[in-house]
């Protein structure tokens, strides 16, 4: 069995961190480190969303900027042409993406592993090719997003302290999805069919269905991050919404916070965006590169020594705490 | 209740199972046996899915299931067990079980209740919570059994579930087996494990069926005795 810290003191160490998140923007008031915790829980949603589908059900997908982008354009399209409020476009980029997903899922999950992960991977950047050409959706210049006045009901802010609750509010959601399913049928099915799909469809898994919830799920959490990000940023373009980048960052904050655990995408998303922020901050500039190089000799780092990632060796130290 | 006609499966050139019948009945316990390479795991692998058969027929209580999905043939009422053994190893013990629960039940507590039900009668209670892929072979393949106990099939079938057990836990597995009181198709390449176990046995050789009837009539039968010895 796994080793447990008590229960106490794990909902005491959750609570405390949710304090301090809620309470970040009202201590911090400089734009930067709002902005740092903003990108910090933007990162932990859609590692949140990735987890379901390749840590729980054990479909790598690197192919996430699709659903990303599939938020941001669906949401921004209808603002601009039809002055639709985001929180619809929310909702419609949701459903796009779940359109989407499951025209990804049906033929792609005939395939199993690695041949899946590429799938996805040309998939991404298929997409990225066809909105960089479609001239409706702005083409390679990129669509500014249309800005009637700030408040709630335009999810846009004049500072970014209203950004950082709607972003809290979505993790939230995510949070609570997959703690819902995990605990449910569906998350039972999914770890069976990671463990070993033909024994789980002798068990009577529908193996094919439940990989196709588990991509819809994914990707509509991921297309509202997309849309969320829309709004704060006021502009898109594919290199920064649709780029394979991003869905290989999306798979490292999971991965290496923990795949197929609740908190390991949490864990990844606030360890790898400062570490991102600092090594470019340190050694960026120079033009040669060295804050990418450090970046990714740390994550080889990581993914050498602890391969369950942070929050395996989070497990490990606790354990010796408490040994001794 | 199973009615398996003329059912072949080529691979290639070569038919590991030519034209083959074999019924099983209510609670009745069937063995398959035959030396390796006889065509029983491919014979296996048609009637639960896993192979598509070139030629036959798989009827199962009035239903067609020939060619169907592992898991319609799984809600349909007939459970498997694998020759290789393939628990969620990664997952407690009783969460393999539950998987199999999930299929008669819709929320989480009825699935555990019946998955520690399903422990209780293969003798795993004690166990319930390790990983499953820290137990011996032994184990898993009881972990294996129980999750197909909880499916509540009508009918198991066991691929050499009980190879590779001393005797001891052969002795025990067939104990719970004969508790389970639904009707098994048992494949073993071993004589002695299903001899005692079965109603009935079937004999394969080079994928062709070559002799049917009680255990006593078969260990005594000629043709089998030639496709084991080879003399």
């Amino acid at each position: 069995m796994r080793p447990r810290t008590s229960g106490l003191s794990l909902q005491a160490a959750v609570a405390l961190l949710a304090a301090a998140v809620l309470g970040w923007p009202l201590i911090f008031r400089g734009p930067y480190p709002q902005h740092i915790m903003i990108l910090i829980l933007l990162n932990a949603l859609l590692g949140t969303a990735w987890n379901i589908l390749g840590g729980f059900a054990g479909q790598i997908s690197l192919g996430q900027a699709i659903f990303f982008g599939a938020g941001a354009y669906t949401s921004t399209l209808l603002a601009q042409h039809a002055e639709i409020s985001p929180w619809i476009g929310l909702v419609a980029g949701a459903l796009v993406a779940i359109v989407i997903a499951i025209a990804i899922g049906g033929p792609c999950f005939r395939l199993s592993g690695h041949y899946f992960a590429i799938a996805t991977i040309a998939l991404g950047e298929i997409a990225a090719i066809a909105v960089t050409n479609w001239d409706y959706a702005g083409g390679a210049v990129g669509l500014f997003l249309p800005v009637e006045g700030t408040g709630l009901a335009q999810m846009k802010f004049d500072d970014k302290r209203g950004y950082h609750y709607v972003i809290c509010a979505l993790l939230v959601l995510a949070l609570a999805v997959t703690v819902w399913l995990r605990g449910a049928r569906a998350g039972y099915y999914w770890r069976a069919i990671r463990e070993d799909q033909a024994a789980a469809r002798s068990a009577g898994v529908p193996a094919t269905r439940y990989k196709l919830l588990a991509i819809s799920i994914s990707a509509a959490l991921t297309a509202m991050a997309g849309t969320f990000y829309a709004q704060y940023v006021l502009f898109i373009d594919p290199p920064s919404v649709l780029p394979l980048s991003l869905s290989i960052q999306i798979c490292l904050v999971a991965v290496l916070g923990g795949a197929g655990t609740l908190l390991g995408p949490l864990l990844g998303a606030a360890v790898l965006v400062p570490l991102s922020a600092a090594t470019s901050v340190l050694l960026g500039g120079s033009g040669r590169s060295l804050d990418l190089v450090v970046y990714g000799a740390l994550i080889m780092v990581i993914a050498v020594f602890e391969p369950s990632g942070l929050v395996g060796l989070w497990r490990r130290i606790s354990a010796t705490v408490s040994r001794n | 209740m199973l009615e398996v006609q003329r059912l072949t499966k080529r691979f290639g050139g070569l038919v590991a199972n030519d034209a083959i019948d074999l019924t099983v009945g209510e609670r009745e316990i069937v063995g398959l046996i035959g030396p390796n390479g006889a065509g029983k795991t491919t014979f296996f692998n048609c009637i639960t899915g896993q192979l598509k058969l070139d030629q036959g027929r798989v009827g199962f209580e009035g239903r067609d299931l020939t060619n169907r999905a592992p898991e319609v043939i799984a809600r349909a009422g007939i459970a498997r067990t694998f020759q290789l053994v393939r628990v969620f190893r990664e997952m407690s013990v009783v969460d393999n079980v539950v998987v199999g629960a999930f299929l008669r039940e819709r929320t989480r507590q009825g699935a555990r209740a019946r998955a520690m039900q399903a422990l209780k009668a293969t003798g795993l209670s004690a166990s319930a919570s390790t990983d499953a892929g820290a137990l011996p072979v032994a184990l898993q393949k009881r972990i294996e059994l129980a999750r197909a106990v909880a499916m509540e099939p009508r009918l198991i079938v066991l691929d050499e579930t009980l190879s590779g057990l001393t005797e001891a836990e052969t002795r025990e597995a067939v104990d719970v087996l004969r508790g389970l009181r639904v009707a098994l198709l048992v494949v073993e390449h071993v004589m002695e494990v299903i001899m005692p176990l079965s109603d009935r046995v079937v004999v394969l050789d080079a994928g062709k069926r070559i002799a049917e009837g009680p255990p006593a009539a078969i260990a005594r039968d000629p043709r089998v005795i030639e496709a084991y010895l080879g003399v």
